[in-house]
């Protein structure tokens, strides 16, 4: 759909505009299994801080040269009484660029952004994605965010051996041979002992019997 | 040594009038037992002060003698209010129960005559249980390595925690400021290698749910699950037992490993009470 709205761009001889957005075409082409969710969720993996100014440039574009033709897209799109799913996709891609700048729209590059969402997308090294998990798991055992951590790692794409290896670190050593279904429950042991001492602290009220 | 020698029976016990602060004014020096029995070295510089069953009443018996006058002297206030009179002085102003212990310890008497008393207390706040917090400077935890276990302990430290700080927001009913944990020891460990890492990982975070910062103490310091306890139990102290044996070789390492650990910690001069 951009790539098509790109082509009638070069061919209307409006040339850069449409080399900015055949790269956003072409870092969309590249993951064709990925929903627009994933790419909202890979939204805090962009860095928000102003990015230090860079020397411009002449085929440098910045965000805010892309997104009018993408505008102008999704109103072609929703004249032409497109698929609600797609102008939808559509508005929230541009929702995410504009947020990624916040009001320093101008000062943001589109390539070093792209290179973000590309790095963001693609499949995850086991190793930094059990890294991640072991330390989010940690920082989060004891309050309410653990479910849903828990729930993101059971239902990702981590093998049952990665799965004991973020057992291990985070309740400790348990055998290689441990299930899947066995590591998870090894793996909320430390927030459900927490949970349990604090509900039994809880209990007395924090009251004194002296 | 028949039931008519044995000193346990002797009544009331000496840790009953303990704790209803009859041993003050160095008494408490005087009425220590040493310790002397067969097996054991010689010379031994402990002394103990041994309990008996009726502790438990002393317990209550000291609480409600507390408490009691309290009611009393309510009334009586009320009453001298009521009739625009000045309140009699409270009854209990010179002798607080929690604090009958650390009066009896705080003698000059006993200061000079002992380098380190140790208070075994049950892990219930009992009357004797809040004077041994009120006496104490440190805090060394004991307990059994098992789920169970861990939330009971986390509940005790928290219980610590409400009278070393006070409860949330009410930071002036303190009665035990100084009172400073050592750490929890496990004990009563399985001999046979095992990875406790797991347990003693749980047993971590039951304690993190604590409002008061206490740490388990390091795998070495843990004492296990020996027999020789047991046999020894009620005859004689097995860490002072004579024989060199294997086994109470091993016993008296690991308990000088707990003390070696946690000496620094107190300020204690580590080894030396008992053993050269």
């Amino acid at each position: 759909m951009i790539s098509a709205y790109a082509r009638g761009l070069e061919l209307a001889g409006a040339a850069k505009p449409s080399a900015h957005l055949h790269s956003l075409a072409k870092l969309l082409g590249e993951f064709p299994g990925r929903t627009m969710a994933d790419l909202l969720e890979c939204d805090r993996y962009i860095p928000q801080e102003r990015e230090a100014p860079r020397p411009p440039f002449i085929d440098e574009p910045t965000v805010v040269d892309v997104i009018p033709h993408l505008e102008a897209l999704e109103r072609i799109l929703k004249a032409g009484r497109a698929r609600a799913a797609q102008t939808t996709d559509l508005g929230l891609l541009i929702d995410l660029l504009r947020r990624g700048n916040g009001s320093e729209i101008d000062s943001r590059y589109l390539s070093p952004m792209l290179n973000a969402l590309r790095q963001a997308l693609a499949p995850q090294k086991p190793a930094k994605l059990i890294r991640e998990f072991i330390d989010r798991l940690r920082a989060e055992t004891g309050t309410d965010q653990f479910e849903k951590v828990l729930s993101e790692l059971a239902n990702s794409e981590l093998t049952k051996e990665d799965l004991v290896e973020v057992a291990s670190a985070v309740y400790g050593r348990i055998p290689k041979r441990t299930s899947r279904k066995a590591a998870l429950n090894y793996i909320r042991k430390p927030h459900d002992a927490y949970m349990s001492a604090k509900r039994g602290i809880d209990a007395t009220g924090g009251r004194s019997a002296a | 040594m028949t039931v008519a020698d044995d000193r346990r029976f002797v009544q009331p016990s000496k840790a009953n009038m303990l704790v209803s602060g009859e041993l003050g004014d160095g008494l408490l020096r005087q009425v220590a037992e040493p310790i002397t029995s067969p097996g054991m070295r010689v010379p031994l510089t402990i002394a103990t002060v041994p309990a008996y069953y009726d502790l438990a009443q002393a317990e209550n018996r000291t609480l409600i003698e507390w408490l009691l006058p309290l009611s009393d002297h309510d009334l009586l206030t009320r009453l001298f209010r009521l009739l625009r009179l000045l309140p009699p002085k409270p009854p209990r102003s010179e002798r607080d129960v929690r604090y009958l212990l650390a009066e009896a310890l705080l003698d000059p008497q006993v200061q000079a005559n002992f380098d380190l008393v140790i208070i075994d207390a049950p892990p219930r706040l009992t009357t004797a249980h809040v004077q041994a917090m009120c006496a104490s400077t440190h805090l060394l935890v004991p307990t059994i390595l098992d789920s169970l276990s861990g939330d009971a302990v986390a509940r005790y430290v928290d219980q610590i925690a409400i009278h070393k700080l006070g409860p949330e927001g009410d930071a002036r009913s303190v009665i035990c400021p100084q009172i400073s944990p050592l750490g929890v020891v496990c004990t009563m460990v399985p001999t046979a290698p095992r990875d406790l890492t797991g347990d003693i990982n749980l047993l971590a975070q039951s304690l993190a749910a604590a409002r008061l910062n206490t740490q388990v103490l390091p795998q070495e310091c843990f004492i296990r699950h020996r027999s020789l306890y047991r046999e020894s139990a009620g005859n004689l102290i097995a860490y002072a037992a004579t024989s060199e044996a294997a086994a109470h070789r091993a016993l008296r390492d690991e308990v000088d490993q707990l003390g070696d650990h946690i000496a620094p910690m107190m300020g204690a001069p580590g080894r030396g009470w008992v053993r050269t």
